[in-house]
């Protein structure tokens, strides 16, 4: 049974349609990375998942429980961490997370040993009598987390959660979430910096304007691209007759001249690529430059998105 | 200047118009006017009275007065927070606009807004005149008297708001702003009632009286005596007017000292009497009390036995000694405190891990960061015992016969009225400062449902009034026996209708003060800022409107149908009931659906 589980969600705010039949299955022990630009809908998928918006049609389960259902039930497995800082200020770090902990009904006796440990794990034990209020923008992003995993939950919602970090923060982010993968959480995460989630996911799901682009591995999304291959190539000596030779080789879709380059657009087919290069040199033309458009998130991204929002 | 003024001028209207609250408050205000023209009505069918104008006109004043109070303490005082709290206040210096700018350019909309809902009324009063009991002359002075009272509160809420770094201090400022003359009126009052006469006493007292808010109505007072002969604009006028451009002045001369510091977004940071506050458990209250008060009572005892005044009974204790036993409870408690911290390490904080579990664990929290924990709860005890020593104080001042029942009712009336603010105000700043703060989604995921999360908020609310809870209650224990025999002599009589009217008395305010602190909570989750004034202003208005009005229209319709009032007034009590009980479980419902909207929102 998977531990999260979407099909044709639907979430209006007013006249906006914020969500668009969005439909995912993330299975035990995986972290799943949402990308998509501002507005997309993916705060308000996570917001849907963490019990927060009740207004929704489709259905959302976390371990088979319905969440419009029985949302006291998920808050037991759940830890959600927003995309902003909701920390007390007046409290200190100490009575910030025995605030939780006693909230969370974690028995008095076990507060101290829990609050040590996620202190340990986020690296904050020392600053345990610092008031809330003194503290980094990344030392409270960590003190978020830490709260997030006082009752320990199985499933971690974080909306994300590196964003407005420094460098050295967002590595500590990061390294803080490998952990937390290695201690078999499952992990939704939301992210705009997008080569981290390339570091830390097993699965991603690319949503734009409330509906999902693509999802599956970064490999199955880079296979889904083929289709949309680009190689560069600049060749000596290259004229019309020759662009027009290079359009009638099997899997070209289209040649487009450039300043000092050749943009070569593939078909879907894996084996493309070299079968491109042995084309042209079976053409007889010398090659300068051969470069396939390099794979990455981002030009997935970007591939995959438009900029629209819902 | 002039530029950035009036886009600041522009601005604001336009935010003022765009802001429901607005439009909710002058729908109030028309809703009252149209009620006290229906209660004018009335009073002439039913004969009561002889001048419906000025009854229709009277109300229509003071409830400007309270109005103009309560935007002075909320409205006004928010013109400069706000932009401090957005932190917008720097880009503005940064795009050149200069300080007078600013303070004109945020200032002038409210003050414009304030007036035109003043001058909006004045061609529709003058049907008080046709009512009869009110001249032209006497609308013209009491509009320009309220005029004048608003030019003073926009200057005074000014300053407060200039000097304040958060809208809250901004408010507290402005109580006490408005609060210090009226004391001070008092003591002038007691001083030359005691014999200290004089032309400097005289004069002093004449300048407090200038200033204070009272002299509205002392000048409403005179303007709606029958044969009023004095001139539309009085003394008081240009004592407001030189007051509020005082107090622009003073707001101008002060910007750039209180406005260098950039503020940040969260409500208000750290601080010496934060870190003080934060730096008590709240046991050392409970230890502090354990010495201070059987102290204080063995003294009481064996000073009254030494001297014999305990032999004929309690009643024969000299109320001197209830006055020197308050001072001395408002003395020993915030060093008794202070000693305790000293003493015990187990009273300070460092050592925490006493958080109250589950649902109890936001009351905790609100107890001791919202509503001050010992130090609050310490203060507020100094606070009520130096009301009750001021109380002893007067009853025997003025002159009245001491008694422990005329003590115990001024207590219980000060007590009810002070509680019911504490708790509308502790609840509406937990809800608040959660907002601030943005952890409200963080307490929404907890495992329970949202209406336990509002309960604890209530609970940590109404365990900061144990200290107005126990003056409450030992002035209701004073008062009981009086209060006991008011109460049972309608039972006595033999008309039961009396006695159910009686009954439903107390049950219909007790629902009314729910209500307004329902309503405060709801408006905390709705406006940044004046939510209890807000609440205050709409639960009064329905108070009014529910309680009033039913009355009027049943005792009407049982004048006619049965010939008599009494049953209608019963049928009047039991439709308030019935109204009040629907919107405390309306609002109740309002509260939990804005709750979760905003936890989804943030």
């Amino acid at each position: 049974m998977p531990v999260v589980s979407i099909e044709h969600l639907h979430v209006h705010y007013g006249p906006i349609h914020a969500v668009r039949g969005i439909s995912l299955e993330i299975p035990q022990g995986e972290v799943y990375g949402f990308i998509g630009p501002n507005g997309a809908g993916k705060s308000t998928t996570i917001k849907v998942l963490a019990t927060l918006l009740p207004n929704f049609t489709g259905t959302a389960r976390i371990n088979g429980i319905d969440v419009a259902a029985n949302p006291r039930a998920i808050r037991e497995q759940i830890g959600y961490m927003p995309d902003f800082f909701g920390v007390y200020e007046d409290l200190n770090v100490r009575e910030y997370l025995h605030f939780f902990a006693a909230a969370y009904r974690i028995p008095r006796k076990q507060r101290k040993t829990v609050v040590g440990n996620v202190l340990e794990l986020t690296d904050l034990t020392h600053k345990i009598s610092d008031q809330v209020d003194s503290l980094s923008r990344g030392m409270k992003q960590r003190l978020a987390l830490a709260r997030v995993l006082l009752h320990d939950p199985q499933l971690l919602l974080l909306d994300e959660p590196a964003s407005g970090l420094d460098p050295r923060a967002r590595i500590e982010v990061r390294e803080l979430l490998k952990a937390l993968t290695e201690m078999g959480k499952t992990i939704l995460i939301s992210s705009h910096i997008l080569h981290e989630l390339a570091h830390l996911c097993t699965r991603v799901g690319i949503i734009e304007a409330g509906q999902m682009v693509a999802q599956g591995s970064l490999e199955d999304i880079y296979r889904q691209l083929q289709l949309m291959r680009i190689v560069h190539v600049r060749l000596v000596g290259a004229d019309e007759a020759v662009l027009e030779k290079i359009r009638e080789i099997e899997g070209v879709e289209n040649v487009e001249q450039q300043v000092d380059r050749i943009a070569i657009r593939l078909r879907d087919n894996p084996a493309a690529v070299e079968t491109l290069h042995e084309s042209l040199c079976s053409l007889g033309v010398r090659i300068h430059m051969f470069q396939p458009e390099a794979m990455d998130m981002e030009t997935a991204f970007m591939k995959l998105t438009e900029g629209k929002t819902a | 200047m002039m530029r950035g003024s009036l886009a600041l001028f522009t601005r604001g209207l336009r935010v003022d118009c765009r802001r429901w609250p607005m439009h909710l408050l002058r729908f109030l205000l028309v809703g009252a006017f149209l009620f006290f023209l229906f209660v004018a009505w009335a009073n002439s069918r039913l004969e009561i009275g002889t001048a419906p104008g000025l009854m229709f006109f009277s109300l229509i004043s003071y409830t400007n007065f309270v109005f103009i109070t309560l935007a002075g303490t909320s409205f006004f005082t928010s013109s400069i927070t706000e932009e401090k709290e957005e932190q917008t206040l720097g880009l503005l210096k940064m795009a050149g606009v200069s300080a007078v700018g600013i303070l004109l350019g945020k200032l002038g909309p409210r003050l414009i807004n304030a007036l035109l809902l003043l001058a909006i009324q004045y061609p529709f009063v003058q049907l008080a005149v046709t009512l009869g009991g009110i001249l032209p002359r006497q609308i013209q002075a009491t509009y320009i008297t309220l005029a004048g009272y608003i030019v003073l509160m926009s200057g005074m809420g000014l300053f407060c708001s200039v000097v304040a770094a958060r809208t809250r201090s901004a408010v507290a400022l402005m109580h006490t702003i408005i609060w210090m003359p009226l004391l001070l009126q008092l003591l002038l009052w007691i001083t030359r009632s005691s014999g200290g006469t004089g032309p400097l006493m005289q004069a002093a007292q004449d300048r407090v009286g200038w200033v204070s808010i009272w002299s509205v109505v002392g000048r409403l007072q005179s303007v709606m005596m029958i044969g009023f002969s004095g001139g539309a604009v009085g003394i008081q006028f240009y004592a407001h007017l030189v007051g509020g451009a005082a107090a622009f002045l003073l707001a101008w001369l002060c910007f750039e000292r209180f406005t260098r510091q950039p503020h940040t977004p969260g409500p208000e940071r750290g601080g010496r009497l934060l870190r003080v506050r934060g730096g008590l458990r709240l046991r050392a209250l409970p230890m502090a009390l354990f010495v201070v008060i059987p102290g204080l009572a063995i003294v009481f005892l064996a000073f009254s036995w030494f001297r014999g005044d305990l032999q004929n009974g309690f009643d024969s204790v000299p109320h001197e000694w209830v006055l020197w036993e308050s001072i001395g409870l408002a003395a020993l408690v915030p060093l008794g405190v202070l000693l305790v911290s000293v003493l015990s390490p187990g009273s300070r904080r460092g050592a925490i891990g006493g958080c109250w579990p589950g649902v109890l664990a936001p009351a905790w929290k609100d107890l001791n960061f919202v509503s001050g924990g010992a130090i609050g709860l310490a203060f507020r005890m100094t606070l009520y015992s130096l009301i009750t020593a001021m109380l002893v104080f007067l009853i025997d001042f003025s002159g009245a016969s001491w008694s422990w029942t005329t003590l115990g009712g001024w207590m219980l009336g000060i007590g009810i009225l002070a509680g019911t603010m504490e708790l509308a105000s502790n609840i509406g700043r937990g809800f608040r400062t959660e907002i601030q703060w943005q952890t409200l989604p963080g307490l929404m995921l907890l495992p329970r449902s949202v209406a336990a999360l509002g309960w604890s908020k209530v609970l940590g609310g109404i365990l900061a009034l144990i200290p107005v809870g126990i003056f409450t209650a030992i002035g209701a224990s004073l008062f009981f026996t009086s209060v006991w025999e008011s109460l049972s002599s309608p039972f006595d009589s033999s008309n039961p209708e009396t006695a159910v009217f009686v009954m439903m008395i107390p049950l219909q305010m007790g629902l009314h003060l729910i209500l307004f602190v329902e309503l405060s909570a709801f408006f905390a989750l709705t406006v940044r800022w004046g939510y209890v004034a807000l609440a205050f202003i709409s639960s009064f208005f329905l108070y009014v409107v529910g309680s009033w009005g039913m009355a009027m229209v049943m005792m009407i319709v049982g004048m006619r149908t049965r010939g008599g009032p009494g049953g209608a007034l019963i049928l009047s009590q039991l439709t308030t009931i019935v109204v009040l009980s629907t919107m405390i479980v309306v609002t109740y419902f309002g509260i939990g659906r804005k709750l979760r909207h905003l936890a989804g929102q943030s």
